[in-house]
């Protein structure tokens, strides 16, 4: 399923300004943080950072976030002072908010002393990254919605997208569906019933009459 | 109580060494991981502790490993090599009785 959500619905399961919660997510990091470090060529070497796989996991994001933006300006700089950004500072709160190892996902193994799981901030780093590789995508929230914590038990996944100008809708929320699809049946164990695709965002030109308000 | 057994350096080494595994991770308890990152960045060093947790406790021993993983194999795939890894490992060093092996992945690079 595919629609579009009122802007007011977006990001409200999250609270999106507390800092404890961030951090703990990060292990004693903000995202401000991370992106000076990141700025800084992550030198020197910061093992608290270096050793965390939340960092590692929003640092990837950050990174990607960065590349994406970049290439927006390039494109478009002359609508820049248009452009609304609060959509990136939208991705970099849920970046944050989902780095974090939360659920074990179990995987399965013979042996009777094993215990095998993939994290869910593995995961939806996985997914986070699946949707960032599809051309004019960009994702913003990734839930997954379940029991992952036991085997067999259908779960469903929510998206929330941010698209770019020039895209079919429908066809490339389809395309993202199946790319997350066969990433979840390569990285997790889980049985996925549904993937459902919001988008939330489209960054369109902006019209005429804003550019002659501009002006 | 449990007690922190003396081959655990070599369990890193170990799991680095498995295909498929990118990263090594701390797995011991966060507030430790911490404490100790913070001092050896403070100390400008490596980090002292070993990275795979391993304990002795009344059932057996306990393993645990995180680590990170790259784009081409499965979390199943790479993970149980870990768990075989330490398995055989383990029974090299003395067949101690086992309790668990746990593996976390705790990232997956798609791209380097």
């Amino acid at each position: 399923m595919t629609e579009l959500t009122p802007a007011n619905r977006r990001f409200l399961a999250f609270d999106l300004d507390d800092t404890e919660r961030e951090q703990a997510g990060l292990n004693g990091h903000t995202i401000e943080q991370l992106s000076d470090y990141l700025d800084r060529g992550r030198s020197p070497a910061d093992p608290s950072i270096d050793d965390s796989p939340d960092c590692d996991i929003a640092l990837r994001g950050l990174e990607r976030l960065r590349r994406s933006h970049k290439a927006l300006l390039e494109r478009d700089l002359e609508r820049e002072s248009l452009r609304d950004d609060s959509w990136v500072s939208s991705i970099l709160k849920n970046i944050t908010l989902e780095a974090h190892a939360g659920r074990e996902i179990p995987l399965t193994h013979p042996s009777p002393t094993a215990r095998l799981v993939v994290t869910e901030g593995a995961v939806r780093g996985v997914l986070r990254e699946t949707g960032d590789r599809v051309q004019n995508v960009f994702v913003g929230r990734c839930v997954l919605v379940g029991d992952v914590s036991v085997p067999g038990t259908p779960i469903s996944i929510a998206v929330d997208v941010t698209v770019f100008p020039g895209e079919n809708i429908p066809l490339l929320a389809e395309q993202l569906r199946h790319a997350m699809y066969v990433a979840l049946g390569k990285y997790t164990e889980l049985v996925v019933a549904t993937i459902d695709i919001t988008v939330s965002d489209l960054q369109a030109p902006p019209d005429a009459s804003a550019q002659n308000k501009e002006h | 109580m449990s007690t922190v057994l003396p081959f655990t350096e070599q369990l890193d080494a170990l799991v680095r060494q498995v295909p498929g595994v990118e990263a090594l991770y701390p797995a011991g308890s966060i507030v430790a991981v911490v404490l100790t990152a913070t001092l050896d960045a403070a100390a400008h060093r490596a980090p002292a502790a070993p990275l795979v947790h391993s304990a002795q406790q009344a059932d057996g021993v306990r393993i645990t490993a995180k680590i990170g993983i790259g784009a081409a194999e499965s979390s199943a795939e790479v993970s149980g090599r870990v768990h075989d890894a330490i398995a055989e490992h383990l029974r090299q060093a003395g067949d101690p009785p086992v309790a668990q092996i746990t593996v976390i992945v705790a990232s997956v690079r798609l791209s380097a």
